[in-house]
């Protein structure tokens, strides 16, 4: 007992909950090494992008990029929560977006034939249907590695995941911005997905100065390293 | 005279005589059916005995001739090999096939023999006693040989009658010899008995064996054409039937089956020594055709496995055998080809454990001389397949049958023996981070669970049970499409951060759920069913919320709920304990209690359950050795229980007395979260209370008398979770140490252990539930994936 255990015991305090030292990765083992890794990293400081998105040592992309995902739905499931008030049926009976004057309508997915509904369904089954998507067997059986059924289905979610910010972002800015400050989850979303070019800024559908970083240029061997492998991965797509 | 005469012969021949003459010879005839009853059950029981020593040493003479034969193989393509390279021949394709006959004959037996034994040896196989692998039973079957037997129970006098005129029809088509004839006699004057069953059994054991005796024999000597097959098949069928002969021999004397053994190591020594040379290539190819006949007799070979097991028993399954004799014996006669054969052989040596790397490295050897793809597939496809029952599990299975003979209640109550054990089912993905708590829905097969990634999911089991009752059907189409997925069908946000418990209110048809954000949620069942859509349309992110309970400064870590007096307790970090009446719907708490000590040692509690005697009170663990008993009512504490006192190791604790007074400050209930209480549950019938800790103690706590039943060391960390099964048998334990393990309540012995070996950070499981009407179990890890059992 020497050491301290990383756990929260029942009766834990809500500040001091996974307030345990941190465990650098190369020290954790297990399946779950990348996610308790990723949500270290995240608990630790949210804005610290670029640290969040480079992949670190010895990690699969596509298994960093997957564990990004679990942790968005996570965090999307909460942006719900945050938005309870206003995404109701009486203000958005469709999932409506305009951008530069264009009206889009989009459809639920969940349906088939693709269904149109509320626009908080549209959304709460958009995060569902992602939650049951990275929960596949098939599509991801293992933590530890995606097979390439799993990796294109990135592209996919992304597209999907981006429509719920961008409604935020058009319909209520304020909550947007407030949610931002304190989660930087959209930023995340959007660093990680244009990184690993994982999504186009068109289909973020949000003008290209929100949530934007300054690019990483600390290690441009690695950048290039992976930009090749994106290209690679932008062929099969 | 005559007439003093005559009336002495009427008095020779009165009436009373001959009536109590024939009373008494009637007694006597009485008395000797009785012995000769006796005797015959005795007789049946001593035959029935043989009869299963006789399969399981066939079986095992079986699987010996194999494992010789193949190696005898591999040998051979070695010494090729090996002479290939010495000698360097001009055609190496005839002497792969026909080298070895070339070779020196002594020096290569005496090679051979050496090596065999050596392997032999190696194997474990001595040539006193051989035994199979006691490991390759297979549970599954024996499942469904079980709920065969059921069947078969149910069936039982209708089948009779008709039983046994296929059975004179049989014996007819037969036209089998004087034995049979008798047998037959026998049977008739056993249908007007009550107890003729066995006897019936017996005759048919008889004939079937007989028939097995015949069937390759008829083989061997009329339809092979080819002569090396011949050879190879012949040498199989002599040591068949001399083998099932010395046997059968023995069987009707009734000797002593030491001699059996002898036999067996004979047999063997002669395959080692004699059939070396014989052995072709061809052999090997009836070997491997054995094999891919393999999976299409496993079904005949489970009846037969059945039927000479359940003796007492009489059903449709024997119906069955009966045409199966008809077939192999009547009309189709002339059928019985290779195939049959082979198929018999099969059959026989599916008794026998079959290593398959031995299997595998035979087939290799062959391929590699002949390309022959196909036998390939099928000695892989088969591989898998070889697992065949043991010597150990047919005793197991005898002993089953023994066991369900008792009687039909004690058969029910075995399959719903908590104590049984738990198989894994499945798995439950949907959540993202630790599974915190879970609870069943007492009627349905709903499942809702909470989890650290701040939602409670609700998840209906429906199709995984019913998967189990169609498996086959089923198994097919979960392959097809992708919805043989579980997904869960409501899933309840609302919760800012980790959820920590989830309970359900029977009364009300309504969940609680409460975590980290100090939120008590009320949160309403859906109606579901199966045809629905997945996803439905709420209009609403936090839909199903029921009602709210808000008042605590922290986070709520346990919940419990009396459904019937509709009042709800709810521990927080904030060191309250509060009481909600959820029956007027007040969102503000009814009254508070504080430990104790809270001021004095900063203790707050971790877990709470209603004692289920009194609906009054409470007990609650806090995060120090002790556990409080509290009263509603006056709003008291009770009494005090500790599970850890100085140096004292907790097995000096086990029936010493725990408790001590609340009003006085005990120094053994101090602030030390090694030691703290994480989970408790009360018993449902006693004023008792399990308890798990930190420390990875168990205790048993009266909490009336205040004495310590079972104080152990049960899980090397944490004891995160305790569930009791509803009859109160047994209770399982969930721990960080990645194992469930399960206990006899009464005994206090171990049952079973389940590893679940995924650990996030250092925490492993966190939650056990068993459904209170149905046997199932689930447990939530903290890799996330809702493990199921049953």
């Amino acid at each position: 007992m020497t050491t301290q255990l990383r756990r929260n015991r029942p009766g834990t305090k809500r500040k001091e909950l996974y307030n345990w030292p941190e465990l650098p990765l190369d020290e954790m083992d297990g399946a779950l090494s990348t996610q308790q890794h990723l949500q270290t990293l995240i608990k630790k400081d949210p804005s610290d992008i670029w640290k969040l998105v480079l992949l670190p040592d010895g990690q699969d992309k596509y298994v960093w990029i997957y564990e990004h995902l679990c942790q968005f739905v996570v965090e999307l499931h909460r942006y719900c929560s945050f938005h309870n008030d206003v995404w109701t049926v009486e203000n958005h009976p469709d999932m409506h977006i305009t951008i530069n004057g264009e009206d889009t309508v989009f459809l639920s997915s969940a349906f088939r034939p693709p269904k149109k509904v509320p626009a908080i369904d549209y959304i709460t089954q958009t995060i569902e249907q992602t939650q049951d998507t990275l929960n596949n067997s098939t599509l991801f059986p293992s933590r530890a590695f995606i097979p390439e059924e799993g990796q294109a289905k990135f592209v996919e979610i992304y597209r999907r995941l981006a429509r719920i910010f961008a409604f935020s972002y058009y319909h209520y800015p304020g909550y947007f911005q407030k949610f931002e400050k304190q989660y930087y989850l959209f930023t995340r979303f959007k660093a990680l997905g244009k990184y690993y070019k994982l999504i186009k800024q068109e289909s973020l559908l949000v003008p290209e100065h929100v949530a934007e970083i300054e690019p990483f240029k600390e290690e441009p061997k690695d950048d290039q390293d992976e930009n090749e492998d994106d290209d690679d991965e932008e062929e099969n797509d | 005279m005559d007439f003093f005469t005559g009336n002495n012969q009427e008095s020779d021949y009165s009436l009373r005589g001959t009536l109590s003459y024939i009373q008494q010879e009637f007694k006597n005839f009485e008395q000797e059916r009785r012995v000769w009853d006796f005797e015959k059950k005795s007789l049946q029981t001593n035959v029935k005995q043989l009869q299963s020593k006789l399969k399981t040493q066939s079986k095992v003479k079986m699987d010996l001739v194999k494992r010789i034969k193949m190696l005898e193989y591999a040998l051979q393509q070695e010494r090729l090999k090996h002479q290939q390279r010495s000698l360097m021949l001009d055609s190496p394709k005839n002497t792969k096939n026909y080298g070895f006959q070339n070779l020196q004959p002594e020096s290569y037996q005496t090679r051979n023999r050496y090596m065999l034994t050596n392997y032999l040896e190696e194997m474990g196989i001595s040539t006193q006693h051989v035994r199979p692998d006691s490991r390759t039973m297979a549970l599954p079957q024996k499942k469904a040989f079980k709920s065969r037997i059921m069947k078969n129970r149910n069936t039982s006098m209708d089948s009779f009658s008709s039983k046994s005129q296929i059975l004179d029809e049989n014996l007819q088509s037969k036209s089998l010899n004087n034995e049979l004839g008798d047998l037959e006699n026998e049977l008739e004057d056993e249908l007007d008995g009550e107890d003729s069953n066995e006897d019936e059994e017996d005759n048919k054991e008889k004939k079937k064996h007989t028939n097995e005796l015949e069937t390759p024999n008829n083989e061997g000597e009329n339809e092979d054409p080819d002569f090396s097959e011949e050879e190879g098949s012949q040498i199989d069928d002599n040591e068949l039937a001399e083998l099932e002969k010395d046997l059968g021999g023995d069987l009707k004397e009734n000797n002593e089956n030491e001699n059996e053994n002898e036999n067996e190591n004979e047999n063997k020594n002669e395959n080692e020594n004699g059939k070396e040379e014989k052995v072709e290539k061809k052999k090997v190819l009836d070997l491997t055709l054995m094999f891919s006949e393999e999976p299409e007799s496993k079904k005949e070979s489970k009846s037969k496995l059945k039927q000479e097991n359940i003796i007492k028993d009489k059903g449709e399954n024997e119906d069955d055998q009966l045409k199966e004799l008809q077939e192999k014996f009547g009309s189709n006669k002339k059928q019985l080809n290779d195939k049959e054969f082979e198929k018999f052989n099969a059959k026989q040596f599916k008794f026998g454990r079959i290593n398959p790397k031995m299997l595998k490295y035979a087939m290799d050897m062959y391929e590699g001389e002949d390309n022959i793809t196909e036998d390939k597939k099928d000695s892989k496809s088969n591989e898998s397949q070889t697992r065949t029952p043991t010597q150990k599990e047919l005793q197991d299975q005898l002993l089953n049958i023994d066991l369900l003979n008792e009687g039909s209640k004690k058969e029910k109550k075995k399959e719903e023996d908590p104590r049984k054990k738990w198989d894994r089912k499945n798995v439950l993905r949907g959540h993202f981070d630790s599974v915190r708590s879970i609870c069943w829905h007492p009627t349905e097969d709903l499942l809702f669970s909470a989890s650290e990634d701040s939602t409670v999911k609700l998840w209906s089991l429906n199709k995984i049970l019913s998967q189990s009752k169609k498996r086959r059907k089923k198994k097919r189409k979960s392959r097809r499409s992708k919805k043989g997925e579980i997904v869960p069908i409501c899933t309840y946000r609302g919760h800012e951060g980790p959820v920590f418990k989830v309970i359900y209110d029977e009364t009300r048809n309504m969940s609680f759920s409460a975590g980290a954000d100090g939120m008590v949620y009320a949160w309403d069942v859906p109606s579901w069913n199966e045809k629905d859509d997945i996803y439905t349309s709420y209009g609403v992110a936090i839909h199903h919320k029921f009602g709210e309970y808000s008042g605590h400064k922290d986070a709520v870590w346990d919940l419990t709920l009396n459904s019937t007096s509709g009042k709800l307790l709810s521990a927080s970090s904030d060191g309250y304990i509060k009481l909600w009446d959820i029956v007027q719907k007040n969102t503000t708490s009814t009254s508070d209690y504080l430990c104790p000590f809270f001021e004095e040692n900063n203790l707050i509690p971790t877990c709470l359950d209603f004692t289920k005697t009194n609906p009054n009170h409470f007990v609650a663990g806090y995060t120090g050795s002790g556990i409080i008993l509290h009263d509603i009512e006056t709003g008291q504490a009770i009494n005090g229980f500790y599970t850890q006192k100085g140096e004292m190791s907790p097995d000096e604790m086990t029936g010493q007395k725990c408790s001590f007074d609340i009003s006085q400050s005990s120094e053994m209930f101090t602030f030390d979260v090694n030691k703290q209480i994480n989970t408790l549950k009360c018993y449902p019938t006693e004023p008792i209370v399990i308890a798990g800790t930190e420390s990875g103690l168990i205790s048993i706590i009266d909490l009336r008398s205040g004495d310590c039943i079972k104080n152990t060391v049960a899980h090397q960390d944490a004891v995160t979770g305790i569930d009791i099964d509803s009859l109160g048998k047994t209770y399982g334990t969930v721990s960080h140490d990645a194992s469930i393990r399960f206990w006899d309540y009464q005994t206090g012995n171990f049952l079973q252990i389940i590893s679940v070996s995924r650990k996030k950070f250092d925490e492993a499981l966190h939650c056990i539930s068993y459904h209170p009407k149905k046997r199932l179990l689930a447990v939530g890890p903290a890799d996330s994936q809702i493990r199921i059992f049953c």
